[in-house]
């Protein structure tokens, strides 16, 4: 990573962090004159991240989704411009609350770490469906982000009457109970989707490039199931029981543990893939 | 030219006292009209509200107070010398500061209540079609009425419910998004369940069943609210198909036991049902709080809430003080360009900005003069600009002493653009 690109990333980073400040803080401490400039953070924030994302793919040389940093970095500012316009101009107020926080943890994370391109850089070069791929799993993964923050809206507003404390900043439970059902349902149809892009990548590729065993699809199957229970339960079935959110946070969760987990020796080096992506890369033969 | 107030309330005067001084609706535009043609007044505006009657004037005049006592002793035929204690006078600053403070709804009975801020705009409205509010009080209401907004917006001092019954209602806005198609089931039939039960229909509630011991008083309630009545002994399957619950019966028993809920629920799938029991003792077993998405309100908490919101809205006082004192300055900065001395030292100032700018504009051409003949020019300019403002300058003070004085000096102010004059006289960059 260039110098630049690290200033425009930590500058990112402190506008996140001043915004996840301002934002919850307006709220618990009643200072509503700080919602403002923390929403106005919030999009600096992510003007500035696009920058510097742009500026590390233009000096680094790399492709795109060529690192867990680039994906996150994505997928926060797709995040957190989703979140921003839902403030503005819909009834599922105050995304901003929960995606702040987020974004602000989401490119900490890729900061702190150091980054690896070899692997996936020389499959990514080489077929272009594993770009495909990712680009819409991570389409997928900012519908499972929204419908987490609303879920976890959810529960915090239900504890919140649960003991008798009213608040003007979260939305009703019905709408959250909707948003969430909504997000979840477009994310899985568009990351069952990018699944399905991968499978494809997996077949014109050559090489070994998959093992059903791999860490990865052992935790993107898990993801999936949690998504379409969740699905089934609330769209078949019925079902607006408040233990249906956990579904959704757990396989958000997951599929967040997936996305980091090639960082940490959980997938072997050579087999680790953009970060994304669910099925393993290993080097052509 | 001075804006004074004389006013009356619910903190000064009992209500025995306000209600001799109210004056109706149909009596305010006469009183406005027999201020000003009759009392010698420049403008008036009346604002006269069930907790307050307040006469605000601007006038030269020092004895206008006295002369608006006399106009109440006269209309209401009552003594006022006699009530004097209940009063208060006000004067400039003292008077624009309390406006913006009743506006801001901190002087008010229910403190950040709204409906003060429809009453000063009748007010205004009401003085602006008899006349009686032109430059001075126009001015000083619509600052009041932007105060007054600001104060709701940028502070908590709105926030939150004061009774038990738009608590609920407040309470109800939590879980559902909107009421408007929602069903509703009242248990009991009392008055207080009324009144919450008006509320929530006036929030959109589409369809309400009342299930009460007494059948008929039951449906005669039902009728009312253009509903349904429902034998009491109907009541737990009648929750499967509503999304409130409102309960307030005289049973020393609970009329909702948490099985009943539970097994309720199971039939709902889990939609959420919000139970309000203002029932004293309580008619819903309070281990139903622990059912999944069952949330359950009894009169504590709706009085917790109350006090929450009451209490909130004292800690927002000093954020609405602050406020109203920007606003505050702002207004005394116009206020003040309305008087010959501050705008006429202004005016010099402009002169002689100008004369300066001129100068310097002008400075590479003049390069070659010695310092004394620059010094002669910048004379000239300036003896230039003295002479051009001396006779409207003359006429300005003689204009200012007449009845409509602060108006031309307005027109002045305002064709110079000299709007940015501070408290101090002081023109500001």
């Amino acid at each position: 990573m260039t110098a630049a690109c690290t200033v425009f990333l930590t500058f990112s980073l402190l506008c996140y962090l001043a915004a996840s400040l301002l934002v919850p803080g307006s709220f618990l401490l009643r200072r509503p004159s700080w919602e403002k400039p923390g929403r106005l953070l919030l999009g600096i924030g992510i003007a500035i991240h696009a920058v510097g994302l742009f500026l590390h793919l233009l000096m680094s040389g790399q492709s795109p989704f060529s690192s867990v940093l680039v994906v996150i970095s994505l997928l926060i500012v797709a995040v957190v411009a989703a979140a921003l316009v839902l403030d503005r101009y819909s009834a599922t107020r105050h995304m901003s609350l929960f995606a702040g926080p987020l974004a602000f943890l989401g490119l900490l994370y890729p900061l702190l770490m150091p980054i690896r391109y070899e692997a996936a850089q020389s499959i990514l070069l080489q077929y272009p469906w594993l770009g495909v791929h990712v680009a819409i799993s991570l389409l997928g993964l900012v519908g499972f982000a929204l419908a987490f923050c609303t879920a976890v809206s959810y529960l915090i507003q239900a504890s919140l009457l649960r003991r008798g404390r009213l608040n003007s900043f979260l939305p009703a439970l019905d709408r959250t109970a909707s948003a969430t059902f909504q997000f979840a349902a477009t994310g899985f149809i568009v990351f069952t989707l990018g699944l399905g892009m991968g499978v494809i990548w997996l077949f014109s590729a050559p090489g070994e490039l998959m093992k059903v065993q791999d860490a990865k699809i052992l935790v993107a199957l898990p993801t999936w199931l949690l998504f379409a229970s969740y699905l089934y339960l609330r769209g078949v079935r019925g079902s607006h029981s408040s233990r249906l959110k956990w579904l959704v946070i757990a396989g958000f969760i997951l599929a967040l543990a997936n996305l980091v987990a090639v960082r940490h020796g959980f997938v072997p080096e050579d087999q680790q893939s953009t970060g994304v992506g669910f099925l393993v890369a290993r080097p052509p033969v | 030219m001075h804006i004074l107030t004389l006013g009356l309330n619910h903190t000064t005067a009992p209500v025995a006292v306000r209600e001799k001084l109210a004056l109706p609706d149909h009596a305010v535009n006469q009183a406005l009209g027999h201020l000003v043609d009759g009392y010698g007044m420049h403008e008036a505006a009346i604002l006269s509200t069930c907790n307050r009657s307040e006469i605000y004037i601007a006038s030269d005049r020092s004895e206008a107070l006295a002369a608006a006592r006399r106009y109440l002793s006269e209309v209401r035929g009552v003594d006022v010398d006699q009530l004097s204690s209940h009063f208060y006078e006000l004067s400039d600053a003292d008077a624009v500061q309390h406006l913006f403070g009743v506006a801001c709804g901190i002087d008010s009975m229910v403190i950040g209540e709204s409906q003060i801020l429809r009453q000063v705009r009748d007010a205004l409205e009401i003085a602006q079609h008899n006349g009686s509010a032109r430059l001075l009080l126009n001015e000083l209401f619509q600052r009041s009425l932007r105060v007054g907004k600001r104060a709701r917006s940028e502070t908590n001092i709105g926030r939150g419910r004061l009774s038990v019954s738009t608590a609920a209602v407040e309470l109800a806005s939590q879980i559902f998004d909107s009421l408007d198609g929602r069903k509703a089931l009242l248990l009991g039939a009392g008055e207080m369940i009324e009144l919450t039960a008006q509320y929530l229909v006036d929030g959109g509630i589409s369809l309400l069943y009342v299930a009460n011991r007494t059948f008929e008083r039951g449906v005669e309630l039902a009728r009312r609210f253009a509903g349904e009545a429902v034998p009491f002994t109907e009541r737990a399957a009648t929750v499967d198909r509503v999304d409130i619950v409102i309960t307030s019966t005289a049973a020393t028993d609970y009329v909702l036991d948490a099985d009943t809920l539970r097994q309720a629920m199971r039939g709902r799938r889990g939609r959420p049902l919000f139970i309000i029991d203002i029932a004293v003792p309580r008619d819903v077993d309070p281990a139903a709080r622990e059912i999944d998405n069952v949330f359950l309100f009894d009169i504590d908490n709706l009085n917790q809430i109350v006090e929450a919101n009451r209490s909130e809205r004292e800690q927002e006082i000093l954020q609405v003080e602050q406020v109203i004192e920007e606003e505050l300055h702002d207004f005394l900065g116009w206020f003040s360009a309305l008087s010959a001395g501050p705008l006429i030292v202004a005016l010099r100032q402009q002169a002689e900005e100008l004369s300066r700018l001129e100068l310097e504009r002008w400075s590479g051409r003049l390069a070659h003069l010695s310092a004394d003949d620059r010094e002669l020019v910048e004379r000239v300019l300036k003896g230039y600009a003295n002479k051009m403002l001396h006779v409207p300058l003359t006429q300005l003070r003689e204009l200012a002493s007449s009845s409509a004085g602060y108006a031309h000096l307005d027109t002045v102010r305002r064709l110079f653009d000299l709007d940015t004059i501070d408290t101090d006289g002081e023109q500001k960059p």
